[in-house]
């Protein structure tokens, strides 16, 4: 008994110093967050009492020289590479030279940020990182409803750094009203685009005969049949994540859809709010359809479900398929494997009947960085200013050659000597735009679902896409079970 | 007993002994050994595992204000037939990978052990490889394996005139679940291939040698000596198997990552898709499930304990 008396006081003198070591550390941390604070009110205090001499504050942003500050940077390491970030992280300093970053490069940047934002630890949160984060649409929604991101909207009407005093609202085009909006602002001002689709080999096509820009339904149908009975996969995406498969058959032909049924803003109203019909909405049961109706030609691999993105983009490679379906930025992802006499071409699936129906695409904008709301004001401005530095002509050209994606200055798409140093794939994608008429629509959403039959609406559409397009499942009936345990969904949230 | 006269020192105080220093200085010791260790625990496994108690309370997806919500993430995970399918799929798992892993690192024990092959100490080393690599390692190589363009399977059966085409064996609903088992059985018979090894080597020479005397076959030997005496580890050895494939997915999440359309989701995976996954995030319900596989665990080691406690064997 005094024995076992003993090994109870022995373990909790342990837990009572790991406790206080833990609380030591704990208050460590707080110490930090004051000292930051008072750092923060110094910078308030520079600015709002004039203390500062003019020739001590940056002319074009009016930000101190002297106070240096480290800027904590996540950057998602996707098919861009960082190449591109890296040349605007370096000239920045350069131009700034109080200013510096503490970069984090990770292909899975979106569990990292996801990790530290339940952390929910301000110091050691990022300042500036990719809006790609776990959760999707659902978790930035999350973090706007909970004041955790500071809005952008400013900085369309904040001046460029190298073009004459015109702001960054001046110098796009199609870009501010495509940009996505959390209840109604900005929280991620894109440095680039992306666009989604059906990439292509144009030398293939063109020694075949195929119809390189399908206008309607039933000529796309036609093109798979006639490469079908070629012999060859006519598309082919990463079964693995059947995100890829929606890249051409999601969202944006919906989208296309609703408006050939004139039916796109209840469609718009359904998606962004949440409200049913979504999942049995007559475009969603369309669209699945059509996929089951490709499948059922068998349009898509043998075995697609155990596709990854880099086998599934090696069978367009190597010609065992005719199509991905992918994004712009697959050339860059994969130039070290690209054959020679390789050219990349880019159609959207037409779901209209009629050849002027318009098309549209999933567009995301590239580059865009949320910065964390409760870090200090000066590191939120600098965040801010170097996000309008990525707007920069020489930066935005480092993104088209090394990134391979589409930058979002119009001054750069209209100068052909710059739009020349494009690379292929987003070349293809910009003549497929001239060629035909095309809309873009992104992902973002303006309420959020936490009850589980939400999750389980979406994981039960998600996981019959890949029977769907194997054409050994009819989606309608799933489709319909979705609709309810999200009907199940809504109520419970109300 | 008499009572030992206390020392004082030179203000009349008494004076602590040798025997009281020591004591102190030895649980001052213990107490400095163990507090490393036990905090370790105390912050890394206790900590987080009370805290996920109260986690499955709430209502969380990470970000916004938790909602305590009290046993309704129970109730929904219950109602989830999804919870059931990846429980189903656990349930085959276990009927399958452990036996198999027994069996065969037993098999390959006993040969090696008894047949005094030249090359044993290369075999051991052979078999015991795949132990060293990592889960991630294991399931990359055989995702080449079964690959159905360019996998050894394929061209395998090829070989042997079995023509299946390019047919994807993670890609079907019909064959996925079965081909992640082989990935998951040759990354374990290693381990405990050496392990029974090792105890066969430590059961006496003279059992084997009364038995031979007395006309025992091999067969005999192996049922009645070598299997009754290492029955305490082969009933250990079940017992983190059991565990490790129920609450084990890393295998299957870079395999197959549960498809095609969820053949092949266990419930840990499951659970990590709730907390971590593409969709909308609930830490809530995932620590719910967290408890499930909790009890569920205990519960698999009291029926393995019921079942197999009394087959001991002593030398």
């Amino acid at each position: 008994m005094k024995q076992k008396g003993k090994v109870w006081a022995l373990a909790l003198l342990c837990m009572v110093i790991v406790i206080s070591l833990s609380a030591c550390s704990g208050k460590g941390n707080n110490d930090n967050g004051a000292s930051q604070s008072a750092a923060t009110g110094t910078a308030t205090a520079t600015e709002t009492g004039k203390q500062t001499a003019e020739s001590d504050v940056y002319p074009e942003n009016g930000l101190p020289k002297n106070e240096k500050v480290t800027l904590k940077f996540a950057y998602w390491e996707n098919g861009n590479g960082r190449e591109w970030i890296d040349y605007a992280m370096d000239t920045f300093k350069k131009k700034f030279p109080n200013v510096s970053f503490e970069t984090t490069y990770s292909p899975k940047m979106d569990t990292i940020i996801g990790t530290k934002i339940s952390a929910n630890n301000d110091e050691d949160m990022f300042d500036i990182f990719s809006n790609n984060i776990a959760g999707g649409p659902d978790a930035v929604l999350s973090l706007v409803e909970a004041g955790k991101i500071e809005p952008q909207d400013d900085l369309w009407d904040h001046k460029a750094y190298d073009n004459e005093g015109k702001t960054l609202k001046e110098l796009q085009s199609g870009i501010y009203e495509g940009s996505p909006r959390v209840l109604g602002k900005m929280y991620a001002i894109p440095s680039g685009q992306s666009v989604t689709g059906l990439f292509y080999n144009k030398a293939l096509f063109e020694k075949n005969g195929w119809n390189q820009n399908p206008k309607t339904w039933s000529e796309f149908t036609a093109l798979v049949d006639t490469i079908k009975a070629s012999g060859l996969i006519p598309i082919t995406y990463p079964g693995k994540y059947p995100i890829y498969l929606k890249f051409s058959f999601g969202l944006g032909a919906e989208y296309a859809l609703a408006e050939i049924n004139g039916n796109l803003d209840a469609f718009n109203d359904a998606y962004r709010n949440y409200k049913t019909p979504f999942y049995a909405s007559p475009e969603s049961l369309e669209l699945h359809k059509r996929i089951y109706e490709l499948g059922q030609k068998k349009a898509f691999p043998n075995g697609v479900a155990a596709l990854t993105h880099t086998q599934s983009q090696m069978q367009l490679l190597q010609g065992q398929a005719a199509m991905a379906s992918t994004g712009e930025w697959v050339q860059n992802e994969m130039k070290d494997s690209i054959p020679d006499g390789f050219q990349w071409g880019f159609m959207l699936a037409p779901m209209g009947d009629k050849p002027d129906d318009v098309k549209y695409h999933s567009s995301y904008t590239q580059g865009g960085h949320f910065i964390w709301a409760a870090k200090p004001e000066l590191n939120k401005k600098w965040a801010k200013e170097f996000l309008v530095w990525t707007w920069n002509l020489d930066v935005q050209q480092r993104f088209a050659e090394k990134a391979g994606s589409l930058p979002v200055r119009s001054d750069f798409m209209n100068d052909p000597t710059m739009a020349e140093s494009l690379q292929a794939a987003p070349k293809a994608v910009l003549e497929y735009m001239k060629n035909n008429t095309v809309k873009g629509t992104s992902d973002a959403r303006n309420v959020t679902l936490t009850d589980p039959n939400a999750t389980n609406a979406s994981k039960l559409v998600d996981e019959i896409l890949n029977d769907v397009a194997s054409g050994k499942v009819d989606p309608a009936p799933k489709l319909l079970e979705a609709e309810e345990l999200l009907k199940k969904a809504i109520a419970a949230q109300k | 007993m008499e009572d030992m006269p206390i020392p004082v020192n030179n203000a009349g105080q008494p004076r602590r002994s040798w025997q009281q220093k020591a004591k102190f200085q030895k649980r001052l010791f213990i107490l400095l050994a163990t507090t490393p260790a036990f905090g370790g625990y105390i912050l890394f496994t206790l900590y987080p595992n009370l805290l996920s108690v109260y986690y499955s309370l709430l209502n969380w997806n990470g970000i916004k204000e938790p909602v305590f919500v009290g046993l309704e993430n129970f109730k929904n995970m219950f109602q989830d037939k999804y919870v059931w399918r990846a429980l189903w799929h656990n349930v085959l798992y276990m009927a399958t990978i452990p036996p198999l892993v027994i069996f065969i690192s037993l098999i390959l024990a006993y040969v090696l052990g008894n047949k005094g092959y030249r090359l044993t100490s290369i075999y051991k080393v052979l078999f015991f490889f795949p132990n060293v690599l990592s889960t991630v390692a294991i399931s990359l190589l055989w995702a080449f394996v079964y690959d159905g363009t360019f996998g050894l399977l394929n061209a395998g059966l090829r070989m042997i005139g079995i023509d299946v085409g390019n047919f994807y064996w993670l890609g079907e609903r019909e064959t996925a679940l079965w081909a992640t088992i082989p990935p998951a059985v040759w990354g374990g018979v290693g381990f405990y291939f050496v392990i029974f090894l090792n105890a066969m080597s430590t059961i006496p020479k003279s059992l084997y040698e009364s038995a031979i005397l007395e006309g025992a076959s091999h067969t005999t030997r192996l049922f009645r000596i070598t299997l009754p005496l290492m029955m305490p580890i082969i009933r250990v050895s079940a017992i983190f198997l059991m565990l490790g494939v129920f609450k084990g997915f890393e295998n299957i999440l870079i395999l197959t990552n549960g498809g095609p359309s969820g053949s092949t989701d266990v419930i840990g995976l499951y659970m990590f898709n709730a907390a971590f996954g593409t969709g909308i995030h609930n830490y809530g319900y995932a620590s719910a499930i967290g408890m499930m596989l909790f009890v569920l665990l205990v519960v698999v080691k009291l029926i393995i304990d019921r079942f197999t406690a009394n087959q001991d064997a002593e030398y």
